[in-house]
């Protein structure tokens, strides 16, 4: 996916203004005359002297067409769709790590991803990726002492 | 002596022996993947390596990238597309041998020439580490800092072609080092009241996210169609014939050695950037420059060589001064300091039979490219069946389980999600990952340096000039910095367009 270089040019100003706004609110330190705003200062003017130049830069190159330029994969059968469902559901899996898991959590997961890169065979999809957490979770947590939250089999196995 | 023979022991244990072993077929497996870099081989043992006595886990590292960088050539061989980045150099002229029948000796040839390689750099890093530590005993708050921002300078104007962006990626990673209790006020920036977020941004969960991640959602944008030879080619004695080449190129190989040692020394520049400059040094000094890119094998010997030395050389400035020579040692000076094993001068005077490990590590790790290495090639067309389908979604669940064995937090795995997101974007517009990385990681060092140094002077900027090493470091590093922001300003006057990083990175 390309943005705009104006476009990101124009996010990283807003960027180093918020950055600025934030370290104003920075106590001093006592008896200097520079404290802890000053890297976080110097980082904000650097942005804004990057975002301006590439304001500049993006109107005279202009070699993405509009603002966001999906590219060809974003034409091809619900490659859209395919980043949406990873990133979707790794967020998902965040929030309900702790509710369902890791061993259903991912398993779910990553049987739903191949499954839909494979373009179906759901069964078998979720089969192996069973078979692949469950081999992870013994790993992390019986070898490696990794406090992998087991969500409702909970005391069902190690 | 007494420190050398503690590190014989300490790598001679059957605990250590095996999990180089182990991992450097894992190494092996992810470098033969095309599209598994070897950063990302390390980024994903990180979490194994937390449970672990300091020499076994770094021989871990070590074991694994060497093979990832290696196997990278199979793929780039047989399928046209590289296994790591730092095989892209030379992909068209070990595909077109592969073409013509002459799988096995393009094959052979990476394996043996990757060995001698890293063999130069472990040696050129055996000698010079601990002379360099002993000089940088004297540095004080002001060299650091000059040496720090040196590196990341040359992470910015030599990993990309357009330095406007470089700068950038640099500016996103020293940010997220802010982040966090300040090092010298103890005042909690930018933390916006989440707890989790005052000890700052983990950077192991970030460089999973941005090496790891982002190469999963490139992977699911991509056509996902590879074009297989390895069907089609009977492999026989890949060392047939190897003898003969290292006669005929010897003169490639030393300067190879040396180039590729050199690069991978410099902060912020690795394996990948090492290949590609000795593949054009290659072609410039070759009798025979026509022949580059259809199927010539002198450019596979220079660029073989040149990335498993840059690996090893990488870790000059890493162990003595801290600050990484590429985005694998970033990963390494992670772990380095979960494991105590603080990298920086006083290294050889705390523990000088880890350095010692490490070396031996390096010259064992090279030495066992050779069996695991052959045994990769016998085995690369099972290696390539596994499906892509099956391994991305569960390269993910190891990225998960990996950002949250860090603190035993989900709110690393919220890092690494945030992070894989922001690095691919980044990668698709042209933004480097590696300067990020490395901002990342020597942004509170930096900070600090320069706020001591600060204080110090009374805020008097002329006196980080006042030492003779500093006032050196910083001369370097405002050239590198004037000559940069000269040509863009000349190109811009003259209307031409600034260059893009394609010649640089594939």
């Amino acid at each position: 996916m390309r943005i705009h270089d104006s476009a990101i040019g124009l996010v990283l100003l807003l960027l180093a203004a918020f950055m600025a706004r934030e370290a104003a609110g920075f106590p001093p330190m006592p008896g200097q005359r520079f404290g802890p705003s000053l890297v976080p200062n110097l980082l904000a003017a650097g942005f804004a002297i990057c975002g301006l130049a590439l304001v500049v830069s993006g109107l005279r190159r202009r070699e993405v067409e509009g603002l966001v330029e999906l590219g060809e994969w974003a034409r091809k059968g619900g490659h859209v769709l395919d980043v949406g469902l990873v990133v979707g559901g790794l967020a998902l899996l965040i929030l309900l790590w702790k509710p369902i898991g890791f061993l259903i959590g991912a398993t779910l997961y990553t049987g739903l991803l191949a499954a839909r890169f494979r373009g179906g065979r759901l069964p078998s999809s979720l089969l192996v990726a069973a078979l692949a957490c469950f081999a992870v979770d013994w790993a992390f947590r019986r070898l490696l002492l990794v406090p992998l939250p087991q969500g409702p089999l909970t005391g069902l196995y190690w | 002596m007494a420190a050398f023979e503690t590190a014989l022991g300490l790598v001679f244990e059957p605990y250590t022996l095996w999990m180089m072993v182990l991992s450097g077929l894992f190494g092996l497996f992810v470098g033969a993947m095309p599209g598994l870099t070897a950063t990302m081989a390390t980024a994903l043992l990180v979490p194994v390596t937390f449970f672990m006595p300091p020499v076994p886990a770094v021989a871990m590292l070590v074991t694994a990238t060497a093979m990832a960088i290696f196997a990278g050539d199979l793929p780039g061989a047989l399928v046209r597309i590289p296994g790591t980045p730092a095989s892209a150099a030379y992909v068209e002229d070990a595909h077109r041998l592969t073409r013509k029948g002459r799988a096995e000796l393009v094959l052979g040839c990476g394996l043996v020439f990757s060995v001698i390689g890293g063999i130069f750099g472990s040696l050129v890093l055996a000698v010079s580490a601990p002379i360099l530590a002993e000089f940088a005993l004297g540095f004080s708050s002001f060299e650091y800092f000059w040496l720090a921002l040196f590196g990341l300078s040359c992470a910015v104007f030599i990993s990309t072609g357009r330095p406007l962006k470089g700068i950038v990626s640099v500016l996103i990673g020293l940010t997220l080092a802010t982040v966090g209790i300040d090092p010298t006020a103890g005042h909690p920036r930018f933390t916006f009241g989440s707890v989790e977020l005052t000890a700052g941004v983990s950077f192991i969960p970030a460089m999973i996210g941005m090496f790891a991640m982002a190469e999963v959602l490139r992977w699911v944008t991509s056509p996902r169609t590879i074009e297989d030879l390895a069907g089609r080619q009977k492999l026989g004695n890949v060392f047939k014939g190897q003898w003969q080449l290292l006669r005929r190129y010897w003169p490639n190989v030393l300067r190879s050695n040396v180039v590729g040692t050199a690069i991978g020394v410099l902060p912020g520049a690795g394996a990948d950037i090492a290949a590609w400059v000795t593949y054009a040094l290659s072609k410039r000094f070759s009798k025979e420059p026509e022949k580059f890119g259809t199927g010539h094998i002198e450019g596979v010997v220079d660029a073989g060589t040149a990335n498993n030395s840059a690996l090893a050389g990488a870790w000059v400035p890493a162990l003595v001064f801290g600050i990484p020579g590429d985005t694998i040692t970033a990963i390494v000076i992670g772990v380095l300091y979960i494991k105590g094993m603080n990298p920086g001068p006083t290294i050889m005077l705390n523990n000088p039979e880890f350095l010692y490990a490490i070396f031996i590590v390096f010259v064992l790790a090279n030495i066992l490219l050779l069996p695991l290495g052959w045994l990769a090639i016998k085995v690369f067309r099972r290696i390539l069946a596994i499906p892509r389908e099956f391994l991305m979604p569960m390269i993910l669940v190891c990225c998960v389980v990996g950002s949250f064995a860090i603190n035993n937090s989900v709110f690393g795995v919220g890092i690494m999600l945030v992070l894989g997101v922001l690095g691919y974007l980044m990668e698709e517009n042209g933004f480097p990952i590696a300067p990020a990385i490395l901002g990342l990681v020597l942004g509170e060092m930096i900070e600090s340096h320069f706020m001591t140094s600060m204080i110090k002077a009374d805020g008097n900027l002329l006196a980080f000039f006042e030492r003779p090493v500093s006032a050196f470091l910083g001369a370097v590093t405002l050239l590198v910095w004037s000559w940069v922001v000269i040509g863009a300003i000349r190109r811009s006057l003259r209307g031409g367009p600034a260059p893009t990083g394609e010649a640089a990175v594939p």
